[in-house]
């Protein structure tokens, strides 16, 4: 390890000026969006004076279909956080301790799905599922609804969560790996009684992570999802396709974007609290 | 005497790996399987003229074909210098253990990207409310960049821990100023960092879907012009096009396990 590696003065000077100017540039980059959708949200209907009014929100919060739209996309979220945090372990575990060829294909090859095109992954998943109906293989029932927006979603994640998993099973002492094999633990044994419990509050974290991130997917509610399964993102594109719609699709927006975001303010400071009162 | 403490069999964690990588690979598989199949109806049955005929009928294509990987080469350029910049103060950061800090500058990557697109879009249209057009390729590239900024300043903290300070103070005892120390001892060692980074900013503006069809305006990029043409059924040439995103992504993908393998080489003998 380098001598001071967290040593935080390596830079200084015009260096450390452009780093300021960059991330300034990032605020402002997203804070006047912000504040403009915020101003937006707090107008009224187009066709009236312009003033400042708490309409917008009120028709929002106090309309059924909104919150409903709202919470089942907070739902499918949570389900999704959960079931790919549990999920990612394996291809985590094969990553982190098979560091050679087999690990670095995965880990390239996880990484590459998570970047893929979620347009070519939602038209995939929909050939996907007509393919497997027609083998008899998955019942039809399955081609749209709340059941396929959730696999996609999950395929979605999935390699986010992997990573973030894997990245935590790299920091696990090699030396004490090694000495649990020679015991004759398996690798299910090690995911199960080494890895995991060390890695508690990193999932967490990765549960937090993903959740933000699937709240308000839009391809999968349109092409795999069905009329009863309305998700906040349809609600929101409803609202903006109509003329005076925008300040409620301001106000839906807002609002997901709070919800997304809020585990994440809650579990990173507590993440934080327990590295620093580890030894 | 060693004890047995599992009696779970030894490659069953690597079966249920390999379920989930077929799981990953379900639906491209399927999207790629029909592509194929339409590449080679095209391939069998069209002559050239035929196919040029089909490519000027679908008039966004050819545009769509140009703008795209020029789009991304920028994005990969921009994010890249944007990162590396946020990478010094995060470094810093990350050492003080102010993580909400880093976590408030890396939100871009963390919000949902339908989200993002909205939020750009809807101020979009409030400011052409006002009389201003924002809409357009130079915002698609932006947000695309401070989307992707931050990934590669994640990407450059690992570098930076193999950046040993000594190398810094004996720079500076012998006299050379913070660019030189910079340019000819840092960088070496962030370069195969950035590089990956930047490879991975290339390919997150090549798939990215929301961002570019919510703010091209009239432009139009690949993505979305994928998924409407098949999803409209509109022409084979469509589906031949996502076969042709899969090869790409497949090349992407060797070069991402090239890359991968060159990351720790360049640890100079230093290993955290």
């Amino acid at each position: 390890m380098p001598r001071d590696a967290t040593s935080p003065q390596i830079l200084r000077g015009s260096l450390f000026g452009l780093a300021w100017i960059a991330i300034l540039t990032q605020a402002c980059f997203f804070a006047i969006p912000l504040l403009l959708v915020l101003w937006l949200s707090l107008q009224g209907a187009p066709d009236q004076p312009a003033t400042v009014t708490l309409m917008a929100w009120f028709s929002v919060l106090g309309s059924v279909e909104a919150r409903a739209a709202l919470l089942n996309s907070l739902l499918l979220a949570a389900l999704t956080a959960l079931v790919t945090t549990l999920l990612a372990a394996p291809l985590a575990y094969l990553i982190a301790v098979r560091r050679r060829f087999l690990g670095r294909l995965a880990l390239a090859f996880v990484i590459m799905m998570w970047f893929f095109d979620p347009g070519l992954r939602i038209l995939g998943w929909m050939q996907a599922f007509k393919d497997l109906a027609l083998i008899d293989f998955m019942p039809m029932g399955l081609l749209g609804g709340f059941s396929a927006e959730l696999i996609a979603s999950i395929h979605a994640w999935l390699p986010l969560a992997v990573l973030c998993l894997a990245m935590g099973f790299e920091r696990v002492d090699r030396a004490v790996l090694d000495a649990a094999r020679e015991c004759g633990a398996t690798a299910f044994v090690l995911l199960r009684r080494m890895l995991w419990p060390l890695n508690r509050r990193l999932a967490i974290v990765i549960l937090a992570i993903v959740y933000c991130g699937s709240v308000g997917s839009f391809l999968e509610p349109r092409l795999l999802g069905s009329g009863d399964f309305e998700q906040a993102s349809e609600w929101l594109q409803r609202a903006l396709e109509s003329e005076t719609g925008w300040p409620y699709a301001a106000v839906m927006l807002l609002l997901m974007l709070l919800l997304a975001c809020l585990p994440l303010f809650v579990v990173l400071p507590a993440w934080r609290r327990g590295q620093e009162t580890r030894p | 005497m060693i004890r047995r403490v599992s009696h779970t069999p030894a490659w069953s964690l690597h079966v249920i790996a390999l379920l989930l990588i077929l799981f990953l690979l379900l639906p491209v598989g399927a999207i790629f399987g029909l592509g194929l199949y339409y590449s080679l109806g095209i391939f069998l049955v069209a002559d050239a003229s035929q196919l040029m005929a089909a490519l000027a009928k679908e008039a966004g294509i050819a545009p769509a074909l140009l703008q795209t990987p020029l789009i991304a080469l920028g994005v990969a350029l921009f994010a890249s210098i944007w990162g590396l910049c946020l990478s010094i103060l995060w470094r810093q950061w990350l050492a003080r253990r102010r993580y909400v800090a880093v976590l408030v500058s890396g939100l871009p990557f963390l919000l949902p990207r339908f989200g993002l697109g909205a939020l750009f879009l809807l101020a979009g249209l409030k400011l052409a409310q006002w009389g201003g057009n924002a809409l357009g390729l130079g915002l698609v590239a932006a947000s695309q960049a401070a989307v992707a900024a931050p990934l590669i300043a994640a990407i450059l903290c690992l570098g930076w821990r193999r950046v040993d300070p000594a190398w810094r103070e004996a720079a500076l005892e012998a006299g050379a100023d913070e660019i030189t120390i910079f340019r000819s001892l840092t960088w070496p060692t962030l370069r195969p960092y950035a590089v990956f980074g930047a490879l991975l900013a290339l390919i997150l503006s090549l798939g990215d879907f929301y961002l570019g069809n919510a703010l091209s305006g009239e432009a139009a990029l690949l993505p979305g012009a994928i998924l409407s043409g098949v999803a409209q059924n509109a022409s084979p040439l469509y589906h031949a096009l996502v076969a042709l995103m899969v090869l790409v992504d497949v090349l992407l993908l060797i070069i991402v396990f090239r890359r991968l393998g060159r990351l720790p080489q360049t640890w100079n003998g230093y290993r955290s």
